[in-house]
């Protein structure tokens, strides 16, 4: 390009500025993120609207459409079903996962009874289970209950062992040197520096328990939002179905957002106590 | 050196003078881990002969059914194969779409605005919920347990590789540019090392989820597969013969998991998580 500078003319010295004038212009565009989202949505969005089929994708506009009585009628009703099986799974595997790590970490016994079925379990792909516990506990909440615990309770147990075991064994040397009774240490030095692994175990346990509840109901489809699902893939209505995984993405988004908080609002005292007015609570 | 040596020396000395506890040497290690099996698989079998038939079998059925499917029958070979294909195939692809498409959103700014919307929301989405939709796009056919395998695998390495190429070291780069370096010579010379070990730990994470997306997917809606044979066992309260594709799927998980991170170590020896992992194998 430079080796042309010699017979240039004015004229086309102007049109090139022009053309790199633009050309700044548009990578500037480029450079905006908000900019290139919205293009690119508006993009697919519209070859969406152009190309799709309603017997098989469905199109934006009627997705639109459907929205409010769908989501109030059906996708709600369902989430509470799903999330009443998700609340009580959940809450199980917390309030068990984190002791038994705990004890774990703490006892060597514990450690070696529990670490090979902790980590099989861990690795194998739970969902497996799924047509046996079907078979032990039926199609009703129990069935679901168990699915959440089983794919939920491992990566609790395993992070929260991890964490206890790395934690920096000088602390716990001067815990001991200053008398602390093993309840002590466990509160104010093993619980605090396994924190960020605890937080870890929950947000994947979270999101495995919930793929779980989501494929139980898809499995054997008599309540919840897989089987919201389920009904509208089988009666050809793709925007109702839409409207489903639209707000279950929605709802993963910001609970996986609520858990980030809680997160660096547990293992970050100090952001909280330094950010007044913000939505860290005070504690001075 | 020789300073060195002598303050190296006293902790050797002083775990020889103190015995291990008899829990941390191997002996005690595999008591304990006998003992826990022996019980593990006595409750087992005494708890099964109070269930009916159709709902619990003792191990010992279940090792004849295992017996028999193996060597009498040889029937788990088949759906065996057939999850072992989705399984490869569905891995590869993930492969071969993740890093292109990573490398690209993390070297091209533009790149990762156009896709990271649909990205973020596919990954954080529970994919199941694509399954029946999936089914009637695509059949029963492998196509779908290989889309199914996709979607679930193919964030890893997506989102690893774009963290491997933003973390490179910005000199690097300067460095690339000021010698007159195309953007090939970039890509070849710097990029794709530097990013190396993330590939291999976004593959390492994808590896493990295709295997549960295969898994999935059969259970799901196939007849095909490990997991078609599940719900096929199940379907005629075939309880003792239903243990063994479960058996094989956890068999499998373990292996995946363990020849994975044996090729991180492998593949990327100066990787955070490599040596992290050597560390722990020997101490």
């Amino acid at each position: 390009m430079s080796a042309g500078g010699v017979e240039t003319a004015v004229a086309t010295r102007a049109m090139r500025g022009a053309e790199t004038r633009a050309r700044a212009a548009a990578r500037a565009a480029l450079d905006k993120p908000w900019v290139v989202r919205t293009l690119s949505l508006v993009v697919v969005l519209g070859a969406w609207q152009l190309f799709g089929n309603a017997y098989s994708t469905s199109f934006p506009s009627d997705i639109v459409r459907a929205f409010p009585h769908e989501f109030w009628h059906h996708v709600a009703p369902g989430f509470a079903d799903t999330l009443k099986g998700f609340g009580a799974g959940y809450g199980v595997c917390i309030v068990a996962g984190i002791p038994i790590g705990l004890a774990m970490a703490r006892s060597r016994l514990v450690e070696l009874i529990c670490e090979p079925y902790v980590n099989a379990l861990y690795a194998t792909p739970r969902l497996a289970l799924i047509p046996v516990l079907i078979l032990w506990l039926g199609i009703t909440f129990e069935m679901r209950f168990a699915v959440v615990v089983v794919s939920g309770l491992f990566p609790i147990v395993l992070n929260t062992y991890l964490g206890g075991k790395e934690v920096d064994s000088n602390l716990l040397d001067a815990g001991r040197a200053f008398n602390a009774t093993g309840l002590q240490a466990l509160r104010t030095i093993v619980v605090p520096a396994s924190l960020p692994y605890i937080f870890a175990g929950l947000r994947l346990g979270m999101a495995r328990s919930f793929i779980g509840i989501i494929v139980a109901e898809l499995e054997t489809s008599v309540l919840g939002i897989g089987n919201v699902i389920n009904r509208d893939v089988m009666a050809l209505r793709f925007d109702h179905m839409w409207v489903a995984i639209v707000s279950l993405g929605v709802f993963s988004i910001a609970v996986t957002a609520l858990l980030k908080w809680a997160e660096r609002w547990a293992t970050m005292p100090w952001l909280r106590a330094g950010r007044r007015g913000g939505l860290w609570p005070s504690r001075a | 050196m020789a300073v060195a040596r002598v303050t190296a020396a006293p902790p050797a000395e002083r775990r020889d003078v103190r015995r291990t506890p008899f829990l941390y040497r191997p002996v005690g290690i595999w008591t304990v881990r006998g003992l826990t099996l022996a019980a593990i698989l006595a409750g087992w079998q005494l708890y099964a002969r109070h269930l009916q038939r159709a709902l619990g079998a003792p191990p010992t059925r279940v090792a004849q059914a295992l017996w028999g499917q193996v060597w009498t029958h040889h029937t788990i070979y088949g759906p065996l194969g057939s999850s072992m294909e989705a399984l490869s195939l569905g891995f590869l692809l993930s492969l071969a779409i993740g890093i292109p498409v990573g490398i690209a959103m993390g070297r091209w700014r533009a790149v990762e605005h156009v896709l990271d919307p649909y990205i973020s929301f596919l990954y954080a989405l529970p994919h199941v919920a694509f399954i029946p939709v999936m089914v009637f796009w695509l059949g029963f056919r492998l196509e779908f347990r290989l889309a199914y395998v996709v979607l679930s695998a193919v964030f890893p390495v997506i989102i690893n590789t774009m963290a491997g190429v933003k973390n490179i070291d910005p000199e690097l780069l300067a460095a690339g540019r000021a010698f007159c370096a195309s953007e090939r010579q970039i890509m070849r010379g710097i990029v794709l090392p530097a990013t190396a070990p993330y590939m291999v730990a976004g593959g390492r994470q994808a590896f493990s989820s295709a295997w549960v997306g295969v898994v999935v997917a059969e259970v799901l809606s196939t007849q095909d597969g490990l997991g078609g044979l599940i719900n096929h066992y199940a379907d005629y309260f075939l309880t003792a013969d239903m243990y063994v594709p479960i058996l094989a799927i956890m068999a499998i998980a373990i292996t995946i998991q363990n020849v994975a991170s044996w090729l991180q170590v492998r593949l990327t020896p100066w990787s955070n998580t490599a040596r992290r992992e050597r560390g722990g194998n020997g101490g």
